[in-house]
């Protein structure tokens, strides 16, 4: 500490005692955020910014996002729930969760003199152990089982939304995925898009094969629906602009610019109608056309389609390019030479949807689409961000249970399980103090059933002895939230993602390891307690 | 037809200048509307700058086509979903119940501490209330002295001392404080999880983090996209950036995806803001570093390094841009405080509101009033940039610009026959080549005007672009004679003149614009008191005093004034590229700096071609004969 004071006279020094109470303190603190948020019957949290402005969440990461942390303990564990978000998609509520009971079990015995390094490899051992059981504990899954997919599916969801909403939209993310889902092909959740509309209801949401674009043509003239059509899906500029070509290149009268401008016109002008050859010679049966572009129209080519009743849009986001490839069929084309009927895709509908300035393509009643996209409504933008997020995780749930081909027994009847193994088990092939950290553990992760408990109405340690008395007979059970009592979750169909348990597992108890191994926390030049 | 921009604001102080350059489009448009198609006002094309749109109730709107980014919360107490698209059936935050609807169980309220609007702010909205209630009952609206108090209060005045350190300014916290000009909600993205005044983000690789997913790329990608797709000839983009901060490593993966998707014949022109330390700070809410604080001085010095390298090669003009320290004979009738970041910005903003004034013109012939020099953004790049493959550009104010000379006539003479077809072809954008004035007016006592109160904005870099000056792009608007307006071709003369009296010789394109700079009633108090409302000086004793910096503290009793900017190329870049380099290679070699740098994604093998790079730049301008 003193060679510290000698480095750096401003730093500020927190040591031992100090330290460990300040990571203890934030990492409850985010607990006492989070605890209620957990499970089907958990708390919505409205928050409400200076401006007045709303936000609405269920989702732990959102919430995380949302809090300005800066307590350094609590950035840490923030940052790890983030992570966990971004490799599963789901469980940052379990994740603050669980290190904050281990550091809160953890508490207790240093209160009684432990060194926390010996909890530290208890934790450590534990862990271990609990990823072995985890092997075992897990249930194989068959990834075409599209009832076992719709049971991870709305055990997530359900956490986030109301049941009704809940299993309306587990059906769309189930068959969303199932759409794309391509045989001996990795998942690409980006192949479904997500698209809103601040319009209507939140049960208004729904799934639609083929695909919505946020824009639409920008001619008068042009179509607003057609049918039967083939789809132009290019990368092509038609608009008449600067080349880097003629860098400095000067003219020397008006009628040389004028001349200039008359032949780049041409080369635009040349490009068009080439796709309008292209369309009369596949449209000569009374099919329309439809152009889809990356890259710019400008007025004097959207005039020329459009005298030839061609539907077109510009600046189409390139996400959008592969999905609709993926939708209609046919490829990319990127320059005009490239043209042929085969690059084509089809779509039996394509119509403009009008929503104040905002316009919206559909293109649908696609042939045999592997692109979707999920049409997000709501009154409100705070209700459509809300279910956005949920959406994501629905995805995420289905992607994840197809991966990994299995599925983990959920409300809670894991961790009573893990932690009645750790009891039985685990503390009898460690000797010494050691044990102690083990039975922290194990306390640590019933800490998830008394909140779901907690959180359902009921007295938590009723629910846990009745729990751990059923987990003695052997057999998996967890928690009836509608009940209160104990029940296999299999027959309620909540099904939770093997990915997110092993993750949960991992990091945690790493996490707070290291944080019990902090005995000295500095920061130069900065005054620590003001904040 | 115009030729669309797109304006892209990155940082805190960048959105400081952003709000007032918006105010000022805002004066504008007002003005356009009051004096019609014959007005001076009507030769600028806010086209270019401003969308049609309508909102979901069908009311139509005219807002930016600008994408701004900020930390959450820079917004204080204005809502990003801005006041035009606010859902008008949307409950209030206190409705309770009702408000949730996607939630059968029990709901938390977590509210944050209300952040009050500015009275400025307030009055607005009453105003905009008041004039929609008593519609065509004419009159000037009651609210209009209230929101002139208001104004003046966001200046600190009435409040009064303006304490010692002075750093905040003692009305204005947020720039929405005094924004006048409404924005599209899709124009405001906030990185979520950083917050104004508490996530650290003045090195370049804190922007890291809101660059990493797809999502994140997108959701900034989609508002350039949404502003783009309406575009019918997208003529380039204007950016305003804080580039010595986490900013300016998201501006580089930006307008690396804006060259990738709207191709290299679009330029993009970037103000690099570099204020003072105090400023900046102000402007995030945070407090300065000390000035000699090693890590503050060492982070500098790599962010500077890694902007000129790795941002300024994806531009297409690259300007840095800083409030000049007040000094004698440095815009010597303002008085502002360097460190107050809404008094930086304002003057930021006015030497960018004019020098933009070239590619926002209507194209000649179309409107009545004469307005020389227009020309394109791409043209005004190619002009600047094009001689020493530099896309560095300096930038100098003068405001108020002086009054022409009386003797415009006797001075023309003296430049005689070298500068006569600069003053002839009137309407096509003229390249001045102006004659080399060297031996004949060696006798002249006083300075030209167009550099008498000339400051500098680019730091490092003498005002005009110093001797090295090889092309320029001068701008004057609303110039005065006399104490009236000059006569747009007198004014044409007199600084064909007067650059002729400069002894100095470059390509030069001058735009000419009747519009004065209008000052909005928001714009800091920063005139010296005494000016007119068209802001001349008065004449004999009491203008000399005031140009002697007499009378400490501003006022505003100015409606609009001249002002002249140069924007140039110069060789002045050359040595102080070349110091640059040196600095963030002696930063770059220390193990912190070396530390700082791979956290932020740099990696020790990168540094070698970074610092080559700034070296070819550094020796672009080195004379070839």
């Amino acid at each position: 500490m003193a060679s510290v004071r000698t480095l750096n006279a401003k730093a500020e020094v927190l040591s031992k005692g100090a330290a460990l109470f300040m990571s203890i303190n934030a990492a409850k603190g985010l607990y006492d955020v989070m605890k209620t948020n957990l499970g089907p019957k958990g708390t919505i949290k409205m928050l409400v910014g200076g401006a007045g402005d709303i936000k609405l969440t269920k989702d732990g990461n959102v919430l995380l996002r949302e809090m300005q942390i800066t307590n350094p303990t609590a950035v840490m564990i923030a940052r790890t729930a983030v992570a966990q978000d971004e490799v599963t998609g789901d469980g940052t509520t379990s994740m603050v969760i669980l290190i904050g009971e281990l550091m809160k079990q953890a508490e207790r015995y240093i209160a009684d003199g432990l060194h926390p390094r010996i909890i530290a490899e208890g934790y450590e051992i534990a862990k271990r152990d609990l990823l072995k059981f985890l092997e075992e504990f897990k249930e194989a899954a068959d990834p075409a089982d599209r009832e076992t997919l719709r049971c991870v599916a709305r055990t997530a969801l359900r956490t986030k939304l109301y049941e009704k909403l809940a299993d309306q939209l587990t059906d769309i993310v189930v068959d969303a995925v199932l759409t794309i889902k391509k045989p001996d092909q990795p998942l690409d959740l980006y192949m479904v898009e997500i698209m809103h509309m601040r319009h209507k209801l939140d049960t208004d949401t729904r799934l639609i094969r083929g695909l919505v674009l946020d824009h639409g043509s920008r001619h008068p003239d042009m179509p607003k629906r057609l049918e039967n059509c083939h789809v132009l899906n290019c990368n092509i500029s038609l608009e008449y602009e600067k080349s880097e070509v003629n860098a400095g290149f000067f003219y020397s009268s008006a009628e040389q610019r004028e001349k200039l401008v008359v032949a780049e016109r041409a080369v635009v002008d040349d490009k068009v109608q080439r796709i309008i050859d292209l369309k009369k010679k596949v449209c000569a049966d009374g099919s329309s056309f439809v152009v889809i572009n990356q890259k710019g129209i400008d007025p004097g080519s959207l005039d020329l389609l459009a005298k030839e009743g061609i539907m077109a849009l510009r600046r189409a986001k390139r996400r959008n390019a592969e999905r609709l490839q993926l939708a209609c069929g046919g490829f990319t084309v990127n320059s005009v030479e490239e043209l042929t009927p085969e690059c084509l895709g089809h779509a039996g509908l394509v119509y403009e949807h009008v929503l104040g300035e905002d316009k919206f393509t559909f293109v649908e009643d696609v042939q045999h689409p592997h692109s979707c996209t999920v049409l997000i409504k709501g009154p409100n933008d705070y209700t459509i961000a809300q279910i956005k997020d949920a959406v994501r995780d629905g995805l995420r749930a289905v992607k994840n249970t197809i991966e990994d081909a299995a599925v983990v027994p959920g409300a809670g009847a894991f961790e009573v399980a893990a932690a009645h193994h750790l009891r039985t088990t685990t503390v009898k092939s460690v000797e010494g103090r050691a044990k102690l950290g083990i039975e922290a553990f194990a306390e640590a992760l019933l800490g998830l059933p008394k909140i779901l408990a907690k959180n359902s109405g009921y007295d938590p340690q009723d629910c846990i002895i009745a729990l751990l008395e059923e987990a003695e007979r052997g057999g998996c059970v967890g928690l009836d939230v509608a009940s209160g009592e104990p029940a296999d979750p299999h027959l309620n169909g909540v099904l939770d993602n093997y990915i997110v348990k092993r993750q949960i597992l991992q990091s945690a108890p790493i996490v707070a390891s290291q944080l019990l191994l902090v005995d000295e926390v500095l920061r130069a030049g900065m005054n620590m307690r003001r904040q | 037809m115009p030729h669309e921009i797109i304006t892209l604001q990155l940082g805190s102080f960048a959105n400081y200048v952003g709000a007032h350059y918006w105010n000022f489009q805002d004066d504008l448009l007002g003005l356009q509307e009051q004096a019609g198609w014959r007005g001076p006002a009507a030769a600028v094309d806010s086209d270019t700058l401003f969308r049609a749109g309508e909102t979901l109730g069908g009311q139509p709107t005219y807002t930016p086509r600008l994408v701004l980014c900020d930390l959450s919360g820079a917004l204080g107490g204005a809502s990003a979903g801005g006041a035009f698209y606010r859902d008008r059936h949307q409950p209030g935050a206190g409705a309770g119940a009702s408000v949730v609807s996607t939630w059968a169980g029990a709901r938390e309220v977590h509210r944050a501490a209300p952040v009050p609007r500015s009275r400025f702010a307030e009055e607005l909205e009453n105003e905009a209330e008041e004039v929609a209630e008593e519609e065509g009952e004419g009159g000037e609206a009651p609210g209009s002295s209230r929101l002139a108090a208001a104004a003046a209060q966001l200046d600190g005045v009435g409040a009064g001392s303006d304490g010692g350190g002075g750093s905040f300014s003692a009305g204005v916290r947020y720039w929405t404080d005094y924004l006048k000009a409404h924005v599209h909600p899709r124009s405001v993205h906030q990185l979520a999880g950083a917050w104004h005044g508490l996530t650290p983000f003045s090195g370049w690789g804190d922007g890291g983090e809101h660059w990493r997913s797809e999502e994140q790329r997108e959701e900034v990608m989609e508002r350039v996209r949404f502003f783009a797709e309406e575009c019918d000839q997208l003529q380039g983009f204007q950016v305003l950036a804080d580039d010595l901060s986490g900013f300016g490593q998201l501006a580089a993966h930006m307008l690396q995806q804006v060259r990738d998707e709207y191709g290299s014949g679009r330029p993009v022109v970037l103000f690099a803001l570099r204020p003072g330390a105090a400023a900046a700070a102000a402007a995030a809410g945070v407090a300065p570093a000390a000035a000699d604080d090693p890590a503050e001085q060492r982070r500098r010095r790599l962010n500077e390094g890694l902007s000129l390298s790795l941002l300024a090669p994806l531009c297409s003009m690259f300007v840095p841009l800083a409030p000049p320290a007040p000094a004698p004979g440095v815009l010597p009738l303002l008085r502002w405080q360097p460190g107050n970041a809404f008094h930086a910005s304002a003057l930021c903003a006015a030497a960018l509101d004019t020098a933009t004034l070239p590619y926002r013109l209507l194209a000649s012939g179309l409107s009545p009033v004469a307005a020389t020099g227009r020309s394109s953004m791409w043209d005004l790049c190619q002009l600047l940039t094009a001689q020493h493959r530099s896309p560095l550009a300096c930038l100098s104010l003068s405001l108020p610009c002086p009054a022409l000379p009386a003797d415009t006539q006797q001075a023309a003479q003296q430049a005689d026959a070298r500068t006569q077809h600069a003053g002839g072809s009137g309407g096509a954008p003229a390249l001045a080549a102006a004659g080399a004035a060297r031996a004949s007016s060696s006798g002249g006592s006083s300075q030209p005007f167009t550099t008498q109160w000339l400051a500098s904005f680019t730091c490092g870099i003498p005002a005009a672009g110093g001797d090295g000056c090889f092309a320029e792009s001068i701008v004057l608007r609303g110039a005065r004679a006399a104490g009236g307006a000059a006569e747009l071709g007198a004014a044409a003369e007199a600084l064909d003149a007067s650059l002729a009296a400069e002894h100095h010789r470059c390509v030069r394109q001058r735009t000419l614009a009747a519009q004065p700079l209008p000052v909005p009633l928001p714009f800091p108090h920063i005139w010296a008191r005494g000016l007119s409302e068209s802001g001349d000086i008065p004449a004999g004793a009491a203008g000399a005093a005031l140009l002697a910096g007499g009378g400490s503290r501003g006022g505003q009793d100015i409606a609009s004034c001249a002002a002249l900017t140069r924007l140039g190329g110069t060789t002045a870049f050359g040595p102080a590229v070349a110091a640059v380099q040196r600095r963030f290679s002696s930063a770059a070699a220390t193990a912190q700096g070396q530390a700082a740098l791979e956290g932020w994604g740099h990696w020790r093998e990168e540094l070698g071609g970074l610092q080559e790079w700034l070296a070819s730049l550094a020796h672009a301008y080195d004379e070839e004969d």
